[in-house]
Order: C-alpha cells, then structure tokens, then sequence
C-alpha cells in the first residue's frame, strides 16, 4: 500500500478511536471475572482466605502462579507438597502481594493477541513495562517516602492503553473491510498508539477501579508533576526514561528527550546517579524468561 | 581558584550559591540576566556557568543559545524551577553539563558543581562505594545524606529479620571483634545500607509483606561491595542452588549452627590474608577470633606459606625472613607450620631464618626437629645474620 494511503488511513483510524473516546462509546475489555472478584475479596482488610482461596483454586493459571511465588526465594521456599498448600500460599504471600500479582495476571491477558503483528507489538510493550515496573520500585525503595509495590504496578501499567488500542485497531480494521496484515506500515501504527494510547488506557484505569496515583502515573508520562516530587507517577517517568535509554522501547526516541527526562528526575527524586546506573544495569537479568 | 558564574534574576539565589561555593574555596561571580551574563563572560575566564531559565531581559535558554553561537563551550548546569522536558531538553541538546531542580539541597549543588568542575572528592562515591543522596527538597526524606560516602562507618554485618530473636541469636555465634546490626524490615534496611557500609548483608527470605529477592535488589545497588546472602529455614528444604539462583551469592540456614555459621564467616567475612609478603620477608598476621578457630588460621598459614615460598622462588630468592611475632603460641601448630616450610623451603632452594619473640624462641628450641633452625630476635638481626 502506498505510503500515503497508509497515512490517511492511519489518520482515519485514529480520528475514529478518539471519536468513542469523546462520545464515551469505547468499549473497554473488563477486568477478567476471577481477578476481579479475588481483588474485591482483598479489598477488605480481614479478607476470609478460604473464600479467596476458592477463587484462585477456579483459575488453575492464576492458582498455579500464586503456588510458584510463594514457594519462590522471594517468600522463603516451599513447606510441604505445593499442589496442597494453596491456602498456604495466600496466606505466606499477604494481601498486599497477592494484589500485585492479580492485577499483574489479569494486565497480562490484555497483552494476549491472535494477531501475529499485534502479539509481537504487545511482546515488546511489556517487556517495556515490565523494566519500569522493575526500576520504579528499586528506585522506591532507594529514595524512600514512596511505595515500592505501588510504583511497580504503575510501571506496569503506564501503557496499557497500548495493547487495548491495539486491539481496538485491528477491530476498526476489520469492520473497514481491510483484514489484510501488514495494511498499514509500522510507524503509522506507533503514530496512533503513541498519540492515544494514554486516553485509552486511563480509561482502563477508571474501569478497573485502580487507585490514583496509578492513574496519574498512566495519565501524563511526558512531564513530572512539580508540585508533588516524590510520588508514584515522578518515579514511573524517571523509570519510564531509564527504561527508554537502555533500549526497552516501542518505538523511536529522541536522545535529548530521555536525558532531560533523566536529569530532571535524578535532581526531583533526589536519586544518587551510580546507585540508579547500578540499578538500571542489572535490570536485564531480573527479566523473567 | 575555580571560578564559576551564576545567573539568575533572584538576588537570594545568587547569595546561598556564594556562600556555599565560597566554602568550597570557589569564587563566584554574578548576573542578574542572561544579557549581563554574556558581558561578563567576555570580560574573564570562567570554569562553570549555573544558569537559571526564567529571568528579565534575557532568559536561560536564549542566553545558551547566544553563548554556543559565539563557540563558547563552558559547562553549564542548569538550575532553575522549570521542569518541562520540552524546556530542559532544548538546553540538553545545546549542551548542558547537569540540571538542578530549585528548591535544592546544599548537597546536590556542592556534588554537582564539584563533579562539572572534576574536583575530586566529592564528585562522585569513591571506588566500590555507592552513595545514595536521597537530597530533595520536599518532603524530607527520612534518610540521612551520605555526604561523605568514604567515611560511612563499615560494619561486618547486617541481618535482616522481622524476628529480634533471629539477631540476638546470630550475635551469640560471633567473635567479639565481628561487628553486627540488626534490623527488622526494609525501610530500616535501606536506611542503613545508606549510612554505612556493610561486608555482609543477611536477608531472611520470609519477611511479612515484603519480596526478599527485590529487596535484595535494592540493598546491592546501595552496597555493590557487599555479599548477599539468603536467610532460610532448614526444614523449608529449599536447595542452596535454588536461592543462589535468584541472585544471592549464599544461604545461611536457622536454626543456626556453630559450624555452618564458622564456616560462613570464614567465607565471607574474615580476612584469608594471615600472610604478608614484603620483599623476601614473610610475616604472619595475629590471629583475631574464637579460641576454636586456630586450627583454620594455621591450615590457611601454612597453605599461604606454601604459595608464598614457590613465588619467592619464582623471584629468585634464595633466603626468606620468616617473622612470627606475632603468631599465637600453639606449639604444635607452630612446630607443624615451620616443619612444612622448612622442608618446602629445601625444595625451593630457599634458606629460611626465622624471627620471633622469646616465647616462640622456646616453643621452636624445644623439638629437635626445629631447634636448629636460625632465629633471630629482629629482622635487622637476621637480616645481618
């Protein structure tokens, strides 16, 4: 297809997609049922774990990925059989770690696609993310007076606006009548994501109920908030730019951008450059898989 | 003196940057816009330019511009309240040495200008050192500032354990002269891998409501010279390989036991170096520790003497001084150690002439075996001798 074409279909395309924005018409995938519930369970403070419990033990992927973190290093290695220690699990893990690691499970079915193309952009999205989550909770922890877990979750979640704009592309695609991959080229399809995907994905937010300041962190990445330094939203774009330097990214960069990014972030967060260069350099082998 | 200019339209900015560069023995000079900036750096040499963007007449960017047209390359580091990337990026892509957010903490100005002006000290940690100056203006940080990272106390080292009980127990199994602390969860943790150094930082794996494997994380970059190691039940049955895989470099198991915790700090926290090699001369260190441990400071001296005597032998040497002043007096130990070195020595074709003190004189007069070997009282003696 020529080049042109492919602009002005992308631009066709994006007009349409910030038209149900505006007009409140998106369809939004809902949080799946199971995490949805085991999160609302964990809303309460005195949660009944064998109701939880229950939940999980009805997705044997989630079950089986809660079994493997509490029998991980992380949480002190396995006691007795783990097929049987469920309960065990929920319990050795916490509330607030079982949190983390449902939202992470339903976030990662968004990134599930039957489209060759979409699936690998999607690979790359949450490889990305996956790096800021990981450096914005060791850069938490190192400046202190933010929550590690709550930077984490809103490092992973800072783009998912991309794969659910994705999929709603490849919907628009097919409703078009142009089924046939490959229709438009790849910087048309960085050019509409990278230009919607945050009114996308904050809609995802409030449809999932997350909480503000994760929000906040999806909301607005390509300049810190002045008037509130150390907060989850600052140490997701300082992460979000380290990430971006080391070459965890989407699509194109402009060097000078992730500099000032860095260098306002270092001096906002009050970060020490070698400890986050130490940070940033071992993150490669904290990548699952 | 180095000399630096600073620019900006607010008179109480210009005086706290005076007063903090005077204490580094820097001299400052002033402008209230970027227009006056540019005068005065034509009119004489200036090693650094803290340039602030919003100001009267001229402002930063406008004034970096004009300053790069003319060629003039000094190093500018940016110091203002403007945090928009498209501002700071713009400067970035003119060439700015550094940024610096207002309000600022002394630390991060003194750190930063030391580094643009390659002032050693303070630039950056030293060697195997990280620091982490969590200096922001608001909130405070409960951390204290590592200014001086050199200067961080060190500490053998760090247990963290939700369970007090954990640390008391562990202190029970230490010489005295290993020095230990306590904490009971991350923050504390962090904090002190802030403050001080640590050669050891033992991290249990079950603390309520926190990942021990990225807390780890966190600690190596605060500690890079430090070794991480697992604190894991024994009955957990976890397999030392399986820990170690998630970044650890050991595991240390509880309920403790003396000999796994010997074993552990002969690992990773006492000195191997019972040997000192000046020249010909071999000296061996005093030996520091539980009664208990001699035997393994005399398996390492000997092991040590062996390889020390094979290098002297690959210098050419043919005589060696072998001091033991200060050796703990454990006859058997001593008349073993001189036995195998003497006869090691032979072999390499090394006379050996040993120096000590009385006490050690009687030990080695009193077995045949040693009592002809040459001692002095002094190495000025025996090196005469």
């Amino acid at each position: 297809m020529p080049p042109e074409m492919s602009k002005r279909l992308g631009s066709e395309l994006e007009r349409i997609v910030l038209e149900r924005i505006a007009a409140n018409r998106l369809v939004l995938p809902a949080m799946p049922a199971v995490p949805q519930r085991c999160l609302e369970i964990l809303r309460d403070p005195d949660f009944n774990v064998r109701k939880l419990v229950k939940e999980v033990e009805s997705e044997p992927v989630l079950a089986l990925l809660v079994v493997r973190s509490a029998n991980s290093a992380s949480y002190g290695g396995g006691r007795g059989p783990a097929s049987q220690a469920l309960d065990q699990a929920v319990t050795r893990i916490g509330a607030r770690q079982l949190k983390l690691l449902i939202t992470e499970y339903a976030v990662n079915e968004l990134f599930e696609s039957s489209n060759r193309q979409l699936k690998e952009a999607n690979r790359k999205v949450w490889e990305h993310s996956l790096v800021v989550a990981l450096l914005a909770r060791d850069i938490a922890g190192l400046i202190g007076n933010v929550e590690p877990d709550s930077c984490y979750l809103a490092g992973l979640l800072h783009d998912i606006g991309k794969p659910v704009l994705g999929a709603m592309i490849l919907e628009v695609d097919r409703k078009l009548g142009r089924a046939t991959p490959g229709w438009i080229d790849v910087t048309g399809w960085t050019q509409i994501i990278g230009s919607s995907h945050r009114k996308v994905g904050i809609a995802v937010a409030v449809e999932w109920k997350l909480p503000d300041a994760i929000t906040s962190a999806i909301c607005e990445c390509s300049d810190y908030d002045g008037t509130d330094r150390i907060s989850v939203g600052n140490v997701v774009r300082l992460s979000n730019a380290l990430a971006k330097r080391e070459g965890y990214t989407t699509g194109p960069v402009d060097k000078a951008d992730i500099d000032a990014m860095i260098m306002v972030g270092m001096s906002m967060l009050g970060g020490e450059t070698s400890a986050v260069d130490l940070l940033v350099t071992n993150v490669r082998s904290r990548l699952p898989g | 003196m180095p000399r630096i200019l600073t620019i900006d339209d607010s008179s109480t900015i210009r005086s706290i940057i005076t007063k903090q560069m005077s204490d580094l023995g820097i001299e400052v000079e002033h402008a209230e816009d970027g227009q006056q900036g540019l005068a005065k750096l034509g009119a004489g040499s200036i090693d650094l330019i803290l340039l602030d963007v919003t100001m009267p007449v001229m402002d930063g960017p406008t004034m970096l511009a004009a300053l790069r047209e003319r060629g003039d390359a000094t190093p500018v580091i940016m110091l203002t309240s403007e945090s928009k990337r498209s501002i700071v990026s713009g400067a970035v892509k003119l060439g700015i040495e550094d940024y610096i957010l207002k309000p600022f903490k002394p630390d991060e100005l003194r750190g930063k200008v030391m580094k643009a002006l390659k002032i050693e000290g303070s630039a950056g940690p030293a060697k195997g050192v990280v620091a982490v100056n969590p200096a922001v203006a608001a909130p405070a940080p409960a951390i204290a500032i590592a200014a001086a990272p050199a200067s961080r106390q060190l500490v053998d080292l760090l247990v963290i354990d939700d369970m007090e009980n954990v640390h008391k127990k562990l202190r029970s199994f230490l010489p005295a002269h290993i020095s230990m602390t306590g904490c009971v969860g991350a923050r504390e943790a962090l904090k002190m891998c802030q403050e001080r150094m640590f050669r050891v930082v033992v991290i249990d794996l079950v603390i309520p409501e926190v990942n021990s494997v990225a807390l780890m994380s966190q600690l190596r970059a605060l500690q890079p010279q430090a070794v991480m190691v697992a604190l894991a039940l024994r009955s957990a049955g976890q397999a030392a390989g399986d820990i170690k895989s998630q970044g650890f470099g050991d595991v240390l198991y509880k309920p403790f036991e003396a000999a796994a915790v010997d074993d552990f700090l002969g690992m990773h926290v006492e000195s191997d170096d019972v040997l000192t090699v000046d020249g010909n001369v071999l000296s061996c260190a005093a030996f520091v520790g539980k009664e208990n441990k001699l035997d393994r400071y005399f398996t390492r001296l000997r092991a040590q003497c062996h390889d020390a005597l094979e290098k002297l032998a690959s210098a050419c040497y043919d005589d060696t001084i072998f001091d033991l002043s200060a050796i703990p007096l454990r006859d058997d130990q001593i008349i073993q150690l001189l036995v195998d070195s003497d006869l090691e020595a032979k072999k390499l074709g090394i006379a050996m002439r040993l120096v000590g003190t009385p006490e050690v004189k009687q030990v080695i007069a009193a077995v045949t075996a040693t009592s002809t070997m040459p001692f002095f009282a002094s190495r000025g003696d025996a090196q005469n001798g």
